[in-house]
């Protein structure tokens, strides 16, 4: 995880295109400055960061589902528990499942794992569009060969 | 014609009528069930009032559901009635200069619906 650039998953650990279904690990680093504020002596990984990283699951799914044609976009949060805190360093699990596949959205499961123990999970609506330029598309498609979803290429 | 083939004929055209008049029952019941459940969809995923919503009722103009209010409608939609509305592209044809009553206004929405779900049914 690198949290200042809103980078939370590390890799892809398993894809399963017939489910469908992703999980990704995303390591918590040891220090930050969001600990700094969240919280003084008490460091814990905001709820909100973890809303975010279970979305990031969401979209490489959807993603990864469609043959990164189309970008995803977070849109909305059905339900949402957050269970344990995560501290820092924590090793974590991300867990996505697609429940509902819709006309240009889709309903996903997502879930954080930690030593086994589940630590929040929620249910995303992601909406799915045309990428809006090609700088972001590229990006997205980086970030899915550095996640391992693509193959990398060579100019 | 004869008064027998005259009373025959009669018969038939009562028969005929009374079959247009039990289809057109059917169908109206269909459409109510659908509608009934459609408005409540509508009324438990957002803020408006069971009773303000009518066969007439414009989802997004009457009603005033945004668009991610209305992606909770049609998800609902979508498993109640085990279909895929195809939103995306009615909103692309609506943005070409459709005329979005076709698929915005209920009466039209529960009438896609029905045909939608009752083909899926007999496929």
């Amino acid at each position: 995880m690198r949290l200042e650039y809103f980078q939370m998953l590390d890799g892809v650990e398993r894809l399963d295109l017939d489910l469908p279904t992703l999980v990704a690990s995303a390591q918590v680093p040891e220090t930050s400055p969001v600990f700094e504020g969240h919280f003084p002596g008490h460091a814990v990984m905001p709820g909100v960061l973890l809303l975010e990283t279970m979305a990031q699951a969401a979209g490489y799914l959807m993603l990864a589902s469609d043959g990164f044609s189309r970008m995803p976009f977070f849109a909305g949060v059905k339900k949402a528990n957050f269970r344990a805190f995560v501290p820092p360093g924590a090793d974590l699990l991300v867990h996505a499942t697609r429940v509902h596949d819709g006309s240009g959205y889709a309903v996903v499961d997502t879930s954080i794992l930690h030593g086994g123990k589940s630590m929040a999970d929620a249910c995303l609506i992601m909406r799915s569009v045309a990428f809006p330029n090609t700088a972001l598309e590229q990006h997205v498609r980086s970030e899915g060969t550095r996640l391992g979803l693509l193959k990398e290429t060579h100019a | 014609m004869s008064r027998e083939a005259a009373l025959a004929l009669a018969k038939k055209r009562v028969e005929i009528a009374s079959r247009c008049v039990s289809a057109i029952e059917t169908w109206t019941a269909a459409m109510t069930s659908t509608f009934e459940t459609v408005a409540r969809i509508i009324a438990s995923t957002s803020d408006v009032p069971l009773e303000s919503i009518t066969p007439d009722s414009h989802v997004m103009k009457d009603l005033e559901v945004d668009s991610l209010g209305f992606l909770d409608v049609v998800f609902e939609i979508d498993k109640t009635f085990d279909i895929r509305l195809p939103v995306e592209e009615w909103l692309q044809n609506v943005q070409g200069g459709y005329d979005g009553d076709t698929y915005f206004v209920l009466r039209n929405l529960c009438d896609y619906i029905d045909q939608t779900a009752g083909s899926a049914a007999v496929a």
